[in-house]
C-alpha cells in the first residue's frame, strides 16, 4: 500500500469508538514535536510516519486458554456495551495526548478482555503476540476479586492498553520486548481500585525506536503497585520509557525499579514520575533507576521525578549511571574467572535484581542457563 | 502521698480499649517492675503517661505528684519530672546529641528560673556521665540516635535520664536488644540514679534485667489490667512458669 | 551562641521581615518602559564606551525577539516590561569617599547590619582582632554607593569595585570575560539583563593571590516600580582564591518587583572561587501580595585545570525564585559544588537547583539540596548533571532532600541526568519526609517546646549546607540558623 492510499484510508474498525473526538483533539493539540519536554531525547516523527504503513490484517494477536476470561473484538456490540458500562468516559483519555488520539484515529484492530473471579489456584493467562504493522487497542477489565495475567510480546506496531482493576482485583502484566528493527509505540494506562494490585514487569531489548508510555492512576485506598524491569540495549537502538504513577487516594504503596545495561551506540531514555495528590496521605512510594554503560558511544538520559502535594508521605528516589565496579571485576579475576566471564556475571547480577522472571532473563541473555 | 497514683485507668488507641481499668501507686524510693506478655498494654501505659498523641484516657485518672497528667502537655510532664526511656528511640538527622541534650536541659532550667548552663559546664557534666555509661564522647557530636547501634540507643536514653534527673523514670523495654555487657552498664546507670526521693518503673518482657536491679514490687499486666502483684520473687516464678497460669485469674 | 537565640518555627517560617523599611531619599529614576533609547540613556548615564553601548543594544534586540520561559514549576501573571523603570539612583554625583555618602544611606546600611566603615566588622560578628574584616560593595537600586577596603585589597593586587568602574579601569578584562560564561542571548532574563544591567560587582584576583578578606556585595532595592538588574563578574587567575558573599533585601511593597541579575565566575588553573548567597528579598505578605520576582542567571566556568567553583545558597526570600547556579567543568580535574537551602512559606514559589556540565577529564561535582516547604508554598529542585563524551572518569554525587511542614505545601524534584561516558559515575539520591510525630514527641518528652523542637529539627535537616557558609556571613544567616553548640564548644 502506498502512502497516498493510506492518507485517504478511513479505518472502519470498531466505529463506536469516537474517532471524530480523537481527530479534533489531534487538530487542537497538534502532533508531538521533538525537543518538547516529553520528547526531549526521542524524535516522535518515525512513530508518526510508521502509522501510514499500518493495515488491517487478518488473524488475531491474542490467545486465551481459560474459560473465565472473556475475549471479544472491540468491533463487537458486546465490547461496546461492556466498555461503556465499565469505563464510561474514561475511554476518552485521548484528550491528554496526541499519540493516544493518533492510535484511535488509525485503529486497525483490538480486543476487550474481561476477567471474572474464579476458585482456581492458578492465575488465568492471556497471551498477546507482536503487532507488526498494526495499530491496536486493548481494553482490559479485571472485575472485583478477579485475577488476570497478561503476557505480551512486542515487536513493532502501535498498541494502547486501557486497564481497569476493580476493588480487590489483581492484574499482572508481563511485557517482553524483542530485538526489533522496526519502530514501536506502546501506551498502557491503568486505573487501580481500592485494595487492588497492579504489577508490570517489562523486559526490553533494543529496537530502531521503542517508546513505552505507562500511566498508573491509583484511585482507591490501600492499592499496591509495582512497576519493574530492565533493558539491555546494543548496537544502534533506542528505547524510551516514560512511566508515571499517580497516587490519587490515601494509604497506597508503589515501587518503580528499573535497571539497564546500555552498550554499542544505543540510547536509553527513562523518565519515572511519582505524583502524590493532596488527599493521598500515608503514601509510600519509591523509585530507582540504575544504568551501566558498556561503551563510550552509548547514552543514558534519566530523570526520576517526584511531585508531592501531601505531607504525610514516605518517598524516595534514586538514579545512577556508571560502569561495572572495577574492584568487583578485579576480585573475580583474582579468583581465576576470565575478564569477559566476570563482566557477564556482574551484568547478570545487576539485571537479575529486577528481572525475576525466567522468560525475561532469557530475553535479556542473563538466565542461568545462558552461557557467555 | 504517692508520686504516681493511677486509678481505674482506661486507655484506648484507635478506639480500641487497651488498658481496661488499671490501678498502680508508686512512692518515692521505690522500684516497680511491670511485666506481661506482648500486647498486654505495657507500652500503652508508658505512652499514655508521657502524653503521646492517640493514646486517649477514657476513664479513671493518673495523678503525678497530685497533678492530673491529662492537664499537662508532654513537655510540661517532662518539666514536672516524668521521664520516658523509649522502647524505640527515634532518629533526628543533623541535630547533634549534644545540641539536643543541652536544649532539653536548658528548657528544664528555664522553667525552674535557672540560668542556662554554659557550654563548658554542660560538657563537663555530660562527659562524666558518658564515661560512666562507657559511651565514646564522639557520639555526642553525632546526630540524635543517627546510625547508633541498638545498644548505643538504649545507653543514650539512660544518659538523658541521668542528665535530666527526673523524679519518676519510666523505662520501656530498656533491656531489649542489649548484650550482657551493655545490660550491666545500663543496670549500673539505673542503680546509681536511684535515691530515696525518686522512683523507677521498669517495663520489661524478661526477668534478666531484674537480676541486676532488684524491684520492690513486680506487677503482671494481662489484657489491660494488673493480674497479680508481688515482690521480686514473683518475677522468678514467671520466669519458670510463664504467663499462662495467670490467665483467667 | 547559646540556644536562646534559636529561631522558633514562627521566627523561621513566619518571621517578621525586618529589612522591609523604605529609605526616604531623593532619587533620579528613569521613566518606566524599555526601548533602544532607554538602553542608550542607561549607557550614557554610566558614561560607557561605544563598544558597551553596542553590546547592550545587541542584547536588547535579541531580547525583543525572545519569549518568557514558562517551563519552571511556578505561576505568576504576565509581567508588563514596559511598566518597570530600568534605572534608579540616589541624586547627586557618585560619592568619592565615605564622607560624601548621604547620611540617610549610611543609616540604611547600619540598620541592615552592613558596615561601610572599614574599622567595623559585620554586625553580630564579635570584634576579634584576629578576625580579618570584610570588604563591602554596597549597591543601592541601580548604583554602587561605596566599596570599602579598596586600598588594602589593591596592595594585594585584588580588584574589587563596581562593574561600571571596572569598565573604565579594566576594560580589557571586562571585554574579554563579560558574556563569556552567560552569553547575551542565553535566556530571556539574561538577555534583558545584558541590555539594561546596572551596577554589580567586579572582582579580579591575580595569579597566586589568596584574597586576604571576604568580599561582600550587599544589594538593596529601595525605589518603587523599579527592577534591579545587577551584573557581577568574578575572575580568579591561576592559583588564586577568593571567597565572595552576597546579601540582599528590599522594602515591603504591595507590587511585585523584578530582580534579574547575571553572575559570571571564571576560575583559571588551580583557582578557587567560593560564592555564598543569603537571599532575603521581600517574600510578599502572608496572603501572597507583593514580593520580589527573583529570576537570576548564575554560572561559573572552571576553565583551568584543577579549578574549583563552589556555590552555597540560603534562599528564604522572594515571592518567586528561579535560579540555577551552575558550573561548566571544562578544565581537567576541575571541581564544582552546589549547596542549597531553599525555604518557602505562605504563597512563595521556588524553582531552583543547578547544572553541572562535565566537559573535562576527572571532573567532579557535588550537589546537596535541602528544600523546606511550609504554608501553601511550592518548592521545586531542578537539576541537570551532564557527562559529555570527553569527561573521562568524571564523578557526580547528588543528595536532594525535601521536608514538608503542613499539608498544603508542595515539594517537587526534577533531576535530569545525561551520561554519554561509561566511566563517568553519576549518583542521585532523594528523599521526601515531614517532621515526624515521633521526633516531635521525643523532643517534647525531653521538655523541649514544640516550636523549638521543629526549629531544631529543621536546622538539623539543613546542617550539611549551613556548614559551608563562611563564619563572616553569620549576620544574615543567623536569622535562619543557630550556630551549633558543637561549633561553640570547639
Amino acid at each position: 500500500m502506498t502512502t497516498s492510499e493510506t492518507s485517504t484510508l478511513i479505518p472502519s474498525f470498531a466505529p463506536w469508538l469516537n474517532r471524530t473526538e480523537a481527530q479534533s483533539v489531534l487538530d487542537e493539540l497538534g502532533l508531538p514535536r521533538y525537543r518538547s519536554e516529553p520528547w526531549k531525547y526521542t524524535n516522535p516523527q518515525p512513530l508518526i510516519d510508521e502509522i501510514a504503513n499500518f493495515v488491517e490484517v487478518d488473524g488475531d494477536t491474542i490467545t486465551s486458554l481459560d474459560d473465565e476470561i472473556e475475549v471479544c473484538s472491540l468491533s463487537s456490540p458486546r465490547a461496546k456495551s461492556l466498555a461503556k458500562t465499565k469505563l464510561g468516559s474514561s475511554v476518552e483519555r485521548e484528550q491528554y495526548s496526541p499519540m493516544l488520539a493518533l492510535n484511535l484515529v488509525n485503529l486497525t484492530g483490538g480486543f476487550l478482555i474481561r476477567a471474572e473471579p474464579n476458585d482456581r489456584s492458578s492465575t488465568p493467562l492471556v497471551t498477546i503476540e507482536p503487532a507488526m504493522n498494526r495499530c491496536e487497542r486493548f481494553i482490559v477489565i479485571v472485575e472485583s476479586g478477579a485475577t488476570l495475567q497478561l503476557e505480551e510480546t512486542c515487536d513493532g506496531g502501535n498498541r494502547v492498553f486501557e486497564c481497569l482493576i476493580e476493588e480487590g482485583a489483581t492484574l499482572i502484566h508481563k511485557r517482553f520486548q524483542k530485538p526489533s528493527e522496526t519502530v514501536e509505540y506502546g501506551h498502557i494506562c491503568v486505573q487501580v481500585g481500592t485494595n487492588s494490585s497492579y504489577r508490570l514487569d517489562q523486559f526490553s531489548t533494543g529496537a530502531a525506536l521503542r517508546r513505552n508510555e505507562i500511566v498508573v492512576d491509583i484511585q482507591g485506598e490501600g492499592a499496591r503497585v509495582s512497576v519493574e524491569g530492565g533493558w539491555r540495549l546494543m548496537d544502534q537502538t533506542h528505547v524510551d520509557s516514560q512511566i508515571s504513577v499517580n497516587h490519587l487516594a490515601p494509604r497506597s504503596e508503589s515501587g518503580m525499579k528499573f535497571h539497564g545495561v546500555v552498550g554499542g551506540r544505543s540510547r536509553a531514555v527513562f523518565n519515572g514520575r511519582i505524583h502524590i495528590a493532596r488527599d493521598a496521605q500515608h503514601t509510600s512510594a519509591h523509585l530507582t533507576n540504575k544504568n551501566i554503560l558498556t561503551s563510550d558511544t552509548a547514552e543514558v538520559y534519566t530523570k526520576p521525578e517526584l511531585e508531592i502535594y501531601a505531607d504525610d508521605v514516605a518517598c524516595s528516589h534514586g538514579a545512577t549511571s556508571g560502569q561495572l565496579d572495577e574492584d568487583q571485576l578485579l576480585y573475580m579475576r583474582t579468583r581465576g574467572i576470565s575478564k569477559n566471564r566476570s563482566r557477564e556475571m556482574l551484568l547478570k547480577g545487576f539485571l537479575n535484581e529486577v528481572v525475576t522472571d525466567t522468560a525475561g532473563s532469557r530475553l535479556l541473555g542473563v538466565s542461568n542457563t545462558a552461557q557467555p | 502521698m504517692s508520686l504516681l497514683d493511677i486509678s481505674r485507668l482506661v486507655v484506648s488507641v484507635d478506639d480500641k480499649e487497651i488498658l481496661k481499668g488499671l490501678d498502680l501507686q508508686v512512692n518515692p524510693g521505690e522500684v516497680h517492675a511491670i511485666m506481661g506478655p506482648n500486647g498486654s498494654g505495657k507500652s500503652t501505659l508508658t505512652n499514655a503517661l508521657a502524653g503521646r498523641d492517640g493514646y486517649t484516657i477514657k476513664h479513671g485518672q493518673a495523678l503525678f505528684d497530685s497533678t492530673d497528667l491529662t492537664e499537662l502537655e508532654p513537655e510540661e510532664r517532662s518539666h514536672a519530672g516524668l521521664f520516658l526511656a523509649f522502647q524505640y528511640p527515634v532518629e533526628i538527622p543533623g541535630v547533634t546529641n549534644m545540641e539536643f541534650l543541652k536544649t532539653s536541659v536548658d528548657s528544664h532550667r528555664e522553667i525552674k528560673g535557672l540560668q542556662e548552663l554554659t557550654a563548658v559546664e554542660f560538657m563537663r557534666n555530660l562527659r562524666n556521665l558518658a564515661k560512666r555509661l562507657e559511651l565514646n564522647p564522639d557520639f555526642l557530636k553525632r546526630g540524635v540516635n543517627e546510625s547508633f547501634s541498638g545498644g548505643e540507643k538504649k545507653r543514650n536514653e539512660i544518659l538523658q535520664m541521668l542528665c535530666l534527673n527526673p523524679r519518676l523514670a519510666l523505662l520501656d523495654e530498656t533491656d531489649s536488644g542489649l548484650d550482657i555487657d551493655a545490660l550491666q552498664i545500663v543496670a549500673k546507670g539505673i542503680n546509681e540514679f536511684r535515691t530515696s526521693t525518686n522512683a523507677v518503673v521498669l517495663v520489661t518482657h524478661y526477668q534478666r534485667l531484674l537480676n541486676y536491679i532488684t524491684p520492690d514490687f513486680v506487677h503482671v499486666l494481662i489484657e489491660g489490667r494488673i493480674a497479680k502483684s508481688g515482690d521480686a520473687t514473683l518475677a522468678l516464678e514467671l520466669e519458670t512458669k510463664g504467663y499462662g497460669w495467670l490467665n483467667g485469674s | 551562641m547559646t540556644t536562646d537565640t534559636t529561631p522558633t518555627p514562627k521566627d523561621l517560617v513566619q518571621r517578621e521581615y525586618e529589612a522591609g523599611f523604605v529609605t526616604d531619599i531623593d532619587s533620579v529614576t528613569l521613566p518606566p518602559g524599555l526601548s533602544e533609547s532607554i538602553v542608550r540613556r542607561i549607557s550614557a548615564i554610566n558614561s560607557e564606551p561605544d563598544w558597551l553601548t553596542e553590546w547592550r543594544l545587541d542584547a536588547f534586540r535579541r531580547w525583543s525577539a525572545m519569549k518568557e520561559p514558562r517551563w519552571a514549576h511556578v505561576k505568576f501573571p504576565p509581567i508588563d516590561y514596559q511598566a518597570i523603570s530600568y534605572f534608579s539612583a540616589p541624586k547627586g554625583d557618585k560619592p568619592k569617599s565615605l564622607d560624601e555618602v548621604d547620611p540617610e544611606l549610611l543609616r540604611t546600611y547600619e540598620k541592615l547590619g552592613i558596615p561601610l566603615h572599614e574599622q567595623k566588622a559585620l554586625a553580630g560578628v564579635e570584634e576579634d582582632p584576629e578576625q580579618s574584616p570584610v570588604a563591602v560593595d554596597a549597591v543601592f537600586d541601580s548604583v554602587s554607593i561605596t566599596t570599602t577596603f579598596k586600598g588594602t585589597l589593591r596592595e594585594h593586587g585584588v580588584v574589587f569595585c563596581s562593574i561600571s568602574e571596572a569598565v573604565r579601569t579594566h576594560p580589557e578584562l571586562v571585554k574579554k570575560y563579560m558574556g563569556s560564561v552567560v552569553p547575551k542571548s542565553d535566556n530571556f532574563y539574561a538577555a534583558l539583563n545584558s541590555a539594561v544591567f546596572s551596577d554589580g560587582t567586579f572582582v579580579y584576583v591575580p595569579e597566586g593571590v589568596r584574597c586576604p578578606m571576604e568580599l561582600l556585595t550587599y544589594f538593596r532595592i529601595n525605589a518603587a516600580n523599579t527592577g534591579q538588574f545587577e551584573r557581577t563578574l568574578i575572575i580568579a587567575d591561576k592559583g588564586s582564591y577568593v571567597s565572595y558573599l552576597e546579601g540582599c533585601t528590599a522594602p515591603m511593597r504591595d507590587e511585585n518587583q523584578l530582580h534579574a541579575a547575571v553572575v559570571e565566575l571564571i576560575a583559571l588553573d588551580d583557582a578557587k572561587i567560593k560564592y555564598s548567597t543569603v537571599q532575603n528579598w521581600y517574600p510578599g505578605d502572608e496572603s501572597g501580595e507583593g514580593g520580589i520576582y527573583n529570576f537570576v542567571t548564575k554560572r561559573g566556568s572552571c576553565r583551568g585545570a584543577r579549578s574549583h567553583i563552589s556555590w552555597t545558597q540560603v534562599e528564604t526570600g522572594s515571592a518567586i525564585t528561579w535560579k540555577y547556579p551552575s558550573v561548566l567543568l571544562r578544565g581537567d580535574g576541575s571541581k564544582g559544588e552546589f549547596y542549597s537551602v531553599a525555604l518557602t512559606n505562605n504563597f512563595q514559589q521556588a524553582d531552583t537547583g543547578t547544572k553541572m556540565t562535565h566537559i573535562g577529564r576527572n571532573t567532579t561535582s557535588t550537589i546537596v539540596s535541602k528544600g523546606i516547604s511550609a504554608g501553601q508554598s511550592s518548592n521545586a529542585y531542578r537539576g541537570l548533571v551532564r557527562m559529555n563524551p570527553g569527561a573521562k572518569n568524571a564523578r557526580n554525587h547528588t543528595q536532594c532532600d525535601s521536608l514538608l511542614i503542613g499539608s498544603k505545601c508542595a515539594a517537587h524534584t526534577f533531576p535530569y541526568i545525561e551520561s554519554r561516558r561509561q566511566d563517568a559515575v553519576v549518583e542521585h539520591e532523594a528523599t521526601t519526609t515531614k517532621v515526624s510525630d515521633d521526633q516531635l514527641f521525643l523532643c517534647r518528652q525531653r521538655g523541649i517546646a514544640p516550636e523549638k523542637a521543629v526549629s531544631m529539627i529543621v536546622n538539623g535537616f539543613c546542617r550539611e549546607v549551613f556548614r559551608e557558609l563562611p563564619m563572616e556571613f553569620a549576620v544574615e544567616a543567623s536569622k535562619l540558623l543557630e550556630v551549633s553548640l558543637e561549633g561553640a564548644v570547639g
